[in-house]
């Protein structure tokens, strides 16, 4: 790991971030499902059925 | 604002805007995020993908091929961006650092400089049209050659007219992307409005697409393809949007909902109308329905909605530029965004028609370019890195840092890269639109995706982590 100097404010930014109290929620297993369904799932169907 | 307060304010968010959002900063919600994404999905652009549609697809078919490829479009999108992008708080192109390298990730900059430059030749090379058609049914101007100098002047006036706005810095400018928005809704549901009343619905799912193959699961699937590679191009728009917000689920919606359908929906408008009247050209339509005025007055609503797409496009652009070294000194605010214009205005004064007839081309290289980044993306960081970065190693840049890998580039994000483009263009050709048997049945994108995934994944499970960097 280098020991390169960065701005004393990001260096404060990255310490914070790091805790993982500071990330943002990340999705749940139910948000991937949801996620799956309308990003692929309903496109293939309506895909499907715009052809029949 | 003075030149002065431009450079300062314009290399401090260069520079500070890479830096992580902290739970404080994240000021907004589900419903602000909602509005931003609305401003920003509903964009002029949309008009001209639905009237390239229209080549391929009747009404029927072409909803459908427009609805769904605008959502797998921007699943790929949000997969790659908002996990790692609101979980540290960082836009995307810092969150390239970890598969493209400190130096790779210029790549980035690179291809959201690119995109930028197309989008706003499309935007302000219609809007010259716009001009030059107006001035034709006017009777201003009757013969070819005038038309064709009305156009590129219109063209240019609108270039010269964005440099000015980008000269009053970033506060301002995010201000008019709500204008934007408001002018393409109000100057999309007219129109919609004309065309049905002047039209008829039936006469609209009737209409016969110009330039259709000739095997309708090919039009499908080119249909399809070109709206998912046109939502691609949110990619280098996202990470800086969604870490406003302190959650990922509050990201999502907003991003697949408000964001990737409108570009779909309003791309309706463009599909319709060019294939009632057999034009991109919003004025064209609307002289057809409702006179010269009626196109008058949707001059003045496109050029609000293109000049004003073009600078947000041109200032991200433009701050994305500044992020490299070499443009954070003794290059002034004004030569980079002239840097990011002046390619638009070449290619509006020279090649417009060249760039516009040719607009699939262009939707096309989206696909090339945003296809594998996303694939590169999510490879990296659901199964490799299994969703944890080195938050310091995204900001060190020197030889042994985190993300330097060989020379500051990962040989394994470039070898993807590679793989995902000859993918791509195997399936279907950018240029000539040439195909391979199997592109109607699997499009070109999707599988770009995969194959960059799968590659990625192999050589840095076979050589990259062995060789112990780049932090796995």
């Amino acid at each position: 790991m280098g020991e390169e100097q960065l701005d004393p404010e990001l260096v404060k930014r990255i310490k914070l971030v790091e805790n993982p109290d500071y990330e943002g929620d990340p999705l749940t297993g139910m948000d991937y499902v949801l996620l799956f369904l309308v990003g692929l799932i309903i496109p293939a169907i309506l895909m499907i059925w715009g052809w029949s | 604002m003075s030149n002065n307060g431009i450079e300062i304010s314009s290399l401090k968010e260069a520079i500070q805007g890479t830096w992580p959002i902290l739970p404080k900063e994240r000021t907004w919600g589900a419903l602000g995020l909602t509005a931003v994404a609305i401003s920003a999905g509903v964009a002029a652009w949309s008009y001209i993908i639905g009237g390239f549609v229209a080549y391929y697809l009747d009404a029927k078919m072409g909803t459908i091929a427009m609805i769904a490829g605008s959502l797998v479009g921007m699943f790929f999108v949000v997969m790659a961006t908002i996990p790692g992008s609101v979980k540290y708080g960082i836009e995307t192109i810092t969150s390239t650092r970890p598969q493209f390298g400190t130096k790779g990730a210029y790549f980035s900059i690179f291809i959201q400089y690119a995109s930028i430059i197309g989008w706003n030749c499309l935007l302000l090379i219609l809007l010259g049209k716009a001009a030059g058609n107006i001035a034709k049914e006017a009777g201003w101007a009757v013969d070819p050659s005038s038309i064709a100098l009305i156009s590129v002047l219109g063209s240019l006036t609108a270039i010269t007219l964005s440099w000015l706005l980008l000269r009053k810095g970033a506060e301002s400018i995010r201000n008019y992307s709500y204008w934007i928005a408001i002018a393409v809704t109000i100057l999309g549901l007219w129109i919609l409005y004309k065309l049905v009343v002047g039209v008829g619905l039936t006469t609209i799912f009737a209409a016969k697409p110009a330039y259709a193959s000739g095997d309708l699961l090919w039009d499908y699937t080119a249909g399809f393809e070109v709206l998912v590679a046109s939502v691609l191009s949110w990619w280098p728009y996202m990470g800086g949007i969604v870490r406003m917000v302190p959650s990922s689920r509050q990201a999502v919606w907003p991003a697949m909902l408000c964001m990737g359908l409108p570009t779909g929906v309003i791309s309706l408008i463009g599909l319709y109308s060019a294939l009632a009247t057999g034009s991109q050209d919003p004025t064209a339509w609307l002289i057809k329905f409702g006179g010269i005025e009626m196109g008058i007055v949707a001059l003045i609503f496109l050029a609000v909605a293109n000049i004003g797409t073009a600078v947000v496009g041109a200032y991200v652009a433009a701050i994305g530029l500044k992020q490299i070294p070499v443009f954070q000194k003794g290059i002034s605010w004004n030569w980079i965004t002239l840097i990011v214009l002046a390619p638009v205005a070449i290619i509006a004064t020279f090649v417009p028609n060249l760039f516009f007839d040719n607009s699939g081309t262009f939707f096309a290289f989206l696909g090339v370019v945003f296809a594998p980044v996303c694939g590169i993306q999510i490879a990296d960081y659901f199964f490799l890195r299994k969703q944890q970065l080195n938050t310091r190693g995204l900001y060190e840049k020197e030889s042994g840092s985190a993300y330097y890998f060989i020379g500051g580039v990962n040989p394994a994000a470039v070898i993807a890269l590679v793989a995902g483009f000859f993918t791509y263009t195997y399936l279907l050709n950018p240029v000539s639109y040439e195909s391979a048997a199997i592109f109607k049945y699997v499009s070109a994108s999707i599988p770009a995706v995969i194959v960059s995934m799968i590659v990625y994944y192999v050589i840095t499970k076979l050589f990259i982590e062995k060789s112990s960097i780049g932090d796995y």
